[in-house]
């Protein structure tokens, strides 16, 4: 199953028919009828902090597949030209301001990125759904799916994830992440879905921490475009510390 | 007649001024042994409560992890229990218990707090620490249960109490997140603020699990049976057990031993200000002793008296004002100590502060016979020297002159 | 016969005696006055570092700040700083107010990482403070507006840099993000205060708030009172109705003596104080009784002839009263001058406690300058006669005791 990042993070399935029958066909449909290998995004986010403080802020994406990411804020002007580089399971940081790059690895990649609620470690994830996960049906009506995850070890994040699809859209409506013992760590919802020419596409997403009180992360596509044309060289450390 | 005899009649003779005399130096003696007593208490103190919650007698670790600043699983270690085994069947070892280690988010509501988490073995904890026994509110941990105790100061951070349920989020060994649900079932308090600040404790089994580490460790601590003999027998495990780094107690906490031993000199500055006081006092009385007795002095002389055996004999006056004085010195230095020892003094005005002892709440003094002992030889001494030159000028001085004028 | 002249002449009847007598109450004179400076060292050096590097003599947080034992987290912190400021400083009692941020960093140094604390400080305006220009001992102080940074000799140490070194240092922002900094090495301090100078460093305050994303704000507000101490409580008073009126009773305002423990330790010191008087007091006294008894016991003769020629038990007195009280002026007099001469030496030289105080996070400055005051002459003068004059009660009585006869039977 190919995953296409979003944030970087968020992973979402894209299904496009809806009439499989075991968890496995469901998955390699999809990987099947994958339509697209890169995408550009623009999305504004939002951290909610349990103190009650709130931090907006805009970035365009540019992904090519699920192992690939470069994003650049455009908003707050603080974070203006802020460049995230993921690459093959590595993330970088490039700051415009003080023309330095950081390598987030060892305790850091732990943190949630702006305060937010994924991690870096989140962000640096880019093994396959399918190499990582075991997938199973865990109950079907009409006009939802809801799939299992189960890992196949203990080296991931989230050991079990519950993804809801919506049968109609074949979209996914909801993502639960759960940690050892199936305890519930963070969920995403998916609030709103637009059209883009013939594809559905999820435009607004919140991610919740199911621990702490408060604590959310709101995204929201402003403009969505598949297929672009991303040139060769762009997820290098020299792209990430392009100067404008 | 002795030199000895005569010496103790001297002294009954004139009752007055020996206690006078013994007085002063007792004073002094005194206070020397009720600091010596807090030090002492304040080290032991220390010393105890290190061992009993952070340093055990001694400790195994993997190489490199005493060294970081972090905690964390990157210094765990598999087949604990079985080396756990292997240390209590070595000779002088009392006790032995794993330990593990790691850091985790401690959440409650809308706090987030990081914290230490320490999986503790219920069955042999208690054998070589006393954590368990330091719970100050709620009730201890029951093995098969998802309980878990809070430092004192975290638990007030946190607004916590004993029955509150609150959630641990760890990193399992292999990287998985897992977040556990506890019931806080006590406090406790070690009076160690690093302790009390920042640690969760929870049955080993329990953080085992969590981390997914069975059979796993961070540590392996042991209390000996001979406390003297912790680095022999430290060194004998090390052989024994290569795969590990073995460390005393006194390497575990050689920082703070170096600033104990400081204190100690510091405090001894001002005592000697005391003791110098008390020198001078007998020096002064013997002088006026030998002076008063002039003309005793010539008469002894005249009776074949030799000055060295005239010199003895204020000596020996001056040995008996001390041993006088340190006995009473001793009889109420130790009342005061241990008066102390048993009811401690509040330091609860310095609150949360670090004042470089691992000490909050009460300090206790401690009596040992080593200081006692000491204070008291000391005393004697210090009254010999003292006496020293009254004595010489006794032995020195002219016969005639001392029997028709009184004068030395 | 005028018993100061009585007691002239004994005094210097035996001199010998009288020397000793006098060296015992000079030296706990001696004592008492070199302690009474060296304290006052130790209390001033500790009150002066705390209320200069920490508590200032107001410091001004918010009101969330206080429930955190483990100091304050960014997002407790003043909103709209300067106005804050701009009010504090309307007080007629404050002399400086400035902000001030601490934060934690994780700075990189060969083969791992090392914790440090960061403070972001108006260079400018902690002249006076944290006294950079004393503790400077390589390169320059950071202008304000710089990202100039001041690095702790053990941490610059610790990080291998050196003055026109940069140094990137990463740290949390205010909301949890990620706020870069970048930084040239200005200077290098050594405060003599070990975690100063193994794990602190300072940057310009406006650097600061960029880096941790904190727009105008600041953890603390550290004031000086222009009257000092004194003053302090009546200052925190004011700043907090100016406050109040001004519509930020969000804040809260705490003098220096009740914060944490400050006050503790300063209200200790003076317990000890006492203590080592009481101690040095009883054994001088034990030693003045002792002599004077002795000088007593030894004139029985003469005190019975006295008595027998009409002297009043309490005219007696009065002689051995008089004799106590001239050894005692003596003996404070010359104790008092090397006491003071000691302390006046080691106030130039100071006394070195760095090595005992290595272990410690205790805000208090390795050299002990004894600081002997009026009033430590006061005192240890007042202190040598109330001990000589105590000192001659019982063998007053003693004297007062001699029967005339029974004196003049006995040889």
């Amino acid at each position: 199953m190919k995953r296409i990042v979003i944030l970087i993070t968020l992973t979402l399935c894209f299904l496009t028919e809806s009439q499989g029958q075991t968890a496995k066909e469901w998955l390699d449909r999809i990987d099947a009828n994958m339509a697209f290998m890169t995408a550009e995004f623009t999305a504004k986010m939002t951290v909610h902090h349990p103190n009650g403080q709130e931090r907006m802020f805009r970035f365009v994406s540019k992904v090519r597949e699920d192992k690939f990411a470069l994003m650049e804020f455009v908003d707050p002007p603080r974070e203006r030209g802020t460049r995230y580089l993921k690459r093959e399971g590595n993330l970088w940081i490039y700051f415009p301001r003080q023309d330095r790059t950081l390598q987030i690895q060892g305790h850091m990649l732990r943190e949630g990125v702006q305060g937010g609620d994924f991690s870096y470690e989140d962000l640096t994830e880019s093994r396959e759904l399918e190499e990582m996960y075991n997938a199973s049906i865990e109950s079907e009506t009409d006009t939802t799916l809801i799939i299992f995850l189960e890992a196949k070890d203990m080296t991931v994040s989230y050991p079990f994830q519950l993804i809801t699809i919506d049968k109609v859209s074949s979209l996914p409506v909801q993502q639960l992440y759960s940690g050892i013992g199936n305890t519930p760590i963070k969920e995403m919802i998916v609030l709103e879905t637009l059209n883009f020419g013939k594809r559905k596409f999820p435009t607004k997403m919140e991610i919740r921490s199911l621990l702490v009180d408060g604590k959310w992360t709101k995204l929201e596509f402003e403009a969505i475009e598949f297929g672009v044309e991303l040139p060769p060289d762009i997820f290098t450390k020299e792209s990430l510390e392009k100067k404008h | 007649m002795t030199l000895l005899r005569l010496s103790l009649r001297n002294l009954t003779r004139h009752k007055r001024r020996t206690i006078f005399t013994s007085l002063t130096l007792c004073i002094g003696l005194s206070m020397l042994i009720v600091s010596m007593g807090f030090l002492d208490g304040a080290d032991r103190q220390s010393f105890d409560n290190l061992i009993y919650y952070q340093t055990a007698h001694g400790k195994a670790m993997m190489e490199g992890a005493f060294e970081d600043e972090f905690v964390s699983l990157d210094y765990a270690f598999q087949d604990a229990d079985k080396i756990v085994e292997n240390v209590r069947i070595q000779s002088g070892i009392l006790a032995a218990t794993a330990r593990l280690r790691s850091n985790g988010m401690l959440i409650s509501g809308t706090q987030e707090i990081p914290v230490i988490v320490e999986g503790i073995d219920l069955e042999f904890d208690s054998g070589v620490f006393k954590t368990l026994d330091a719970i100050v509110a709620g009730e201890t941990l029951e093995p098969g249960t998802s309980g878990a105790l809070m430092g004192e100061m975290l638990a007030r951070d946190m607004e916590m109490q004993p029955g509150d349920i609150f959630t641990l989020l760890v990193r399992s060994a292999p990287g998985a997140l897992n977040p556990i649900q506890l019931k806080l079932d006590g406090i406790v308090a070690t009076g160690n603020p690093a302790i009390d600040r920042m640690n969760v404790f929870l049955p080993l089994h329990l953080a085992r699990e969590m981390f997914i580490l069975p059979d796993g460790a961070t540590e392996i601590a042991y209390k000996v049976n001979n406390e003297k003999k912790v680095p022999e027998i430290t060194e004998q495990l090390q052989d024994e057990l290569p795969a590990l780094n073995w460390y005393t107690w006194r390497e575990l906490s050689a920082d703070f031993i170096g600033f104990a031993d400081l204190k100690r000199i510091g405090s001894g500055i001002m005592l000697s200000i005391f003791v110098i006081m008390a020198a001078v006092g007998i020096g002064n009385t013997m002088i006026m002793a030998i002076h008063e007795r002039a003309r005793e002095i010539g008469t002894l002389r005249a009776l074949g008296f030799t000055p060295s055996s005239i010199n003895k004999l204020f000596l020996l006056e001056g040995a008996y004002i001390g041993i006088i004085g340190g006995f009473i010195a001793v009889i109420l230095g130790s009342i005061v100590v241990l008066l102390f020892q048993k009811y401690g003094m509040s330091l609860e005005q310095y609150g949360d502060m670090d004042i470089g002892y691992p000490i909050r709440d009460r300090l206790y003094a401690f009596w040992t016979l080593k200081s006692v002992l000491g204070a008291f030889i000391f005393g004697i001494l210090l009254s010999l020297i003292a006496s020293y030159g009254a004595a010489r000028r006794a032995a020195r001085g002219q016969v005639v002159r001392a029997l028709r004028e009184g004068m030395l | 016969m005028n018993s100061f002249r009585l007691a002239r002449r004994n005094v210097k009847r035996d001199s010998r005696r009288t020397i000793l007598t006098i060296l015992a109450i000079s030296i706990a004179v001696l004592a008492v006055t070199f302690m009474d400076a060296y304290l006052r060292g130790i209390k001033e050096s500790v009150l002066d570092t705390v209320i200069r590097l920490e508590s200032g003599h107001i410091k001004i947080t918010s009101s969330d700040a206080k429930k955190h034992s483990r100091g304050i987290p960014l997002d407790a912190n003043i909103q709209q700083v300067s106005d804050v400021l701009a009010t504090v400083e309307q007080s007629p009692y404050i002399k400086i107010a400035t902000s001030r941020i601490k934060f934690p960093v994780l700075m990189d140094k060969p083969g791992g990482s090392l914790p440090a604390i960061g403070n972001a400080v108006q260079f400018s305006k902690e002249t006076e403070l944290l006294e950079f220009e004393k503790i400077l001992i390589a390169g320059n102080i950071p202008q304000d507006t710089s990202y100039g940074v001041l690095l702790g000799e053990g941490l610059a140490k610790s990080i291998q840099k050196t003055v026109g070194d940069g140094l990137f240092i990463v740290s949390h922002d205010a909301f949890g993000g990620l706020g870069p900094g970048l930084y040239t090495v200005e200077g290098i301090f050594r405060s003599g205060i070990g975690i100063y100078d193994k794990k602190f460093f300072y940057v310009p305050l406006a650097a600061g708030q960029d880096q941790l994303y904190m727009p105008d704000s600041a953890l603390e507000i550290i004031c000086l009172v222009k009257n000092g101490l004194d003053d302090s409580e009546a200052a925190n008073k004011d700043v907090q109705e100016r406050l109040q009126r001004s519509g930020r009773g969000d804040l809260d305002v705490v003098p220096w003596n009740q914060q944490n423990t400050m006050a503790a330790m300063v209200g200790n010191m003076g317990a000890i104080y006492f203590i080592m008087m009481a101690i040095l007091a009883i054994i001088a006294l034990t030693t003045v009784i002792n002599t004077v008894t002795m000088s007593v016991m030894e004139r029985v003769k003469e005190f019975g002839t006295l008595r027998a020629l009409g002297y009043t038990p309490w005219q007696v007195m009065r002689i051995v009263f008089a004799e106590s009280l001239l050894l005692g002026i003596v003996g404070t007099i010359a104790g008092f001058t090397v006491g003071i001469i000691l302390a006046l030496v080691l106030q130039r030289v100071g006394i070195d406690l760095s090595s005992g105080l290595q272990g410690t996070d205790l805000p208090m400055k390795p050299i002990i300058h004894p600081h002997p005051s009026i009033l430590t002459g006061v005192k240890s003068i007042i202190y040598g006669l109330v001990v000589s004059v105590i000192a001659a009660v019982y063998p007053a009585r003693v004297a007062v005791r001699i029967r005339p006869a029974e004196a003049l039977r006995s040889t």
